[in-house]
C-alpha cells in the first residue's frame, strides 16, 4: 500500500516536471561580452519580391531573425518580433526574416499565419545560415549601423530583450553622430 | 546552470512539445536499434543494444556540444562546413542502412568483434545524427547556447551542451530499449520483414540528406505537426 502511494507520488512529480519542461517561457538574458565582429554581408531574395542586401542598410540597426516554419519556438516569438518591428520601424530599424531548412510555400504560410509584416526570404542554399554560423532555431542577430554584430540571441526573444538591444544600438549610433 | 538541469532539459525534451523538432532523428534512431536487434536473432541478452545506445550517446553528444559552442574554434569550423558534413553523414547512414538489410548474411563471430562492429556503427550514427539535426532552441538549450557564444565561457557551454546531448540520447535509449524488449513478443515470421523496413527507413533518411530533400521532410512532416 505504501509502495503504491509512493509510486503514484513519484509518477505525479515526473509528469509535472515533464509538463513544465515543455511549457516554460523562460528565456536567456545572458548578456554577451564577446567583442563585436562584422556581420557577413548577404543578399536575400524576399518572398514578397525584391531583395534585401545587408550592406545597403549601413548606418541603421538591422535585426536578422533566422526561423523555420516547423520550429516550435519560432511561431511563439513571431508576435513579439512583429510588435517590436512596428514600434521601431519609424526609427529606421530594419528587420528581416531568414527562413532556413524550409520551403517557399511553407515559409509563406508561416508568415501569413503569424501576421508577420517585416520582409522575409528563403535561404534555400543555407549559405546565409552557414555564414552566420546558425545551428539552432530561432536565432536573432542584432547588427549595428557599422555592420557589426552587437548581440546574438539563440532561442525565442522577449519584448524586453529586443527593446534593450535595439535601444543599445540606437544609443551607440547617436553617440557616434555627436 | 548546473549539469543536472542540462541533463534533465535534454532528457525531458523527448517527452514534451519539443519532440516535434526531435522527430528529425528520433524515429530513425529507434528504427536503428530495432534493426540491430533483429539482425542477429540468436537468443541472447540485450547487451548489444545497450552498447549501441552508449556509443550513440557519445557520438551524438560530442558533435552536438561542438556545434553548440561558437566560442570554440572546432565548433566554428564544423558549423562552417555543415552542408558538406550533412552529405557525408547521409553516406554513413546509407551504409548503416545496408548493414541492417544485409548484415544478417555476414556472420560476425565473437563477442569482441561484434561489440566493435555494432559499437562503431552506433558511434558513427550518433556523429551523423548530430550533424543532420537542426535543433529547435528550448529555454534550457537557449541558456547553454548563450554560455557557449562567449569565448570566455565557451568551454562551460560546451560541457553543458554535451550533458544536454547526453540527456537527449538517454531518452532515445530509454524508449528504444523498451521497444527492443517488446520485440520478444514479435512472431518469428515478421522479424526479417521488420528488420528490412528499419533498414529501408534509415536508407530514406540517408537519401534525404544526400539529395537535400530533408528540407521537405522538415517543412511538410514536422510542419504538419506544429
Amino acid at each position: 500500500m505504501f509502495r503504491v502511494r509512493y509510486m503514484n507520488k513519484l509518477l505525479l512529480v515526473l509528469v509535472l516536471a515533464l509538463f513544465t519542461a515543455g511549457c516554460s517561457e523562460e528565456t536567456s538574458r545572458v548578456a554577451s561580452d564577446t567583442p563585436l565582429e562584422p556581420a557577413p554581408d548577404f543578399n536575400l531574395t524576399l518572398l514578397e519580391g525584391g531583395d534585401f542586401k545587408l550592406s545597403n542598410h549601413r548606418g541603421k540597426p538591422v535585426v536578422v531573425n533566422f526561423f523555420a516554419s516547423w520550429c516550435v519556438p519560432c511561431g511563439a516569438e513571431s508576435p513579439v518580433l512583429d510588435q517590436v518591428y512596428q514600434d521601431y520601424k519609424s526609427d529606421g530599424v530594419a528587420f528581416v526574416g531568414v527562413a532556413v531548412n524550409d520551403t517557399e510555400a511553407k515559409a509563406l504560410e508561416f508568415i501569413e499565419r503569424y501576421g508577420i509584416t517585416f520582409p522575409a526570404g528563403l535561404d534555400d542554399t543555407g549559405e546565409i545560415k552557414d555564414a552566420f554560423g546558425v545551428y539552432g532555431m530561432p536565432t536573432t542577430y542584432f547588427i549595428d549601423g557599422n555592420g557589426m554584430i552587437s548581440y546574438l540571441h539563440a532561442g525565442g526573444v522577449t519584448e524586453r530583450l529586443m527593446e534593450h538591444e535595439i535601444d543599445k544600438m540606437l544609443d551607440s549610433g547617436a553617440d557616434h553622430e555627436t | 546552470m548546473g549539469w543536472f538541469t542540462a541533463l534533465w532539459g535534454g532528457f525531458s525534451s523527448f517527452f514534451s512539445i519539443w519532440q516535434v523538432c526531435i522527430l528529425q532523428i528520433s524515429p530513425f534512431f529507434l528504427a536503428y536499434l530495432v534493426g540491430i536487434r533483429l539482425i542477429d536473432d540468436r537468443k541472447r541478452g540485450e547487451w548489444q543494444e545497450l552498447l549501441s545506445c552508449a556509443a550513440y550517446a557519445i557520438g551524438f553528444s560530442v558533435i552536438y556540444a561542438l556545434l553548440s559552442s561558437r566560442g570554440i574554434d572546432a565548433g566554428r569550423v564544423l558549423l562552417s562546413h555543415i552542408n558538406g558534413l550533412r552529405i557525408a553523414a547521409g553516406v554513413v547512414i546509407g551504409l548503416i542502412s545496408l548493414h541492417l538489410i544485409f548484415g544478417h548474411s555476414l556472420s560476425i563471430n565473437g563477442r569482441l568483434l561484434r561489440s566493435i562492429v555494432y559499437g562503431g556503427c552506433a558511434l558513427l550514427l550518433g556523429l551523423s545524427f548530430a550533424v543532420i539535426y537542426s535543433p529547435c532552441v528550448t529555454p534550457t538549450y537557449a541558456k547553454i547556447l548563450q554560455i557557449g557564444i562567449d569565448p570566455q565561457t565557451a568551454k562551460q557551454g560546451a560541457f553543458l551542451a554535451w550533458i544536454y546531448g547526453l540527456g537527449m540520447a538517454l531518452s532515445f535509449s530509454f524508449v528504444g530499449m523498451l521497444l527492443v524488449l517488446s520485440l520478444r513478443y514479435l512472431s518469428e515470421k515478421y522479424r526479417s520483414v521488420l528488420r528490412n523496413i528499419c533498414g529501408a527507413f534509415l536508407g530514406v533518411l540517408a537519401l534525404m540528406n544526400i539529395t537535400g530533400v530533408m528540407v521537405y521532410y522538415k517543412a511538410f512532416f514536422l510542419g504538419f505537426l506544429v
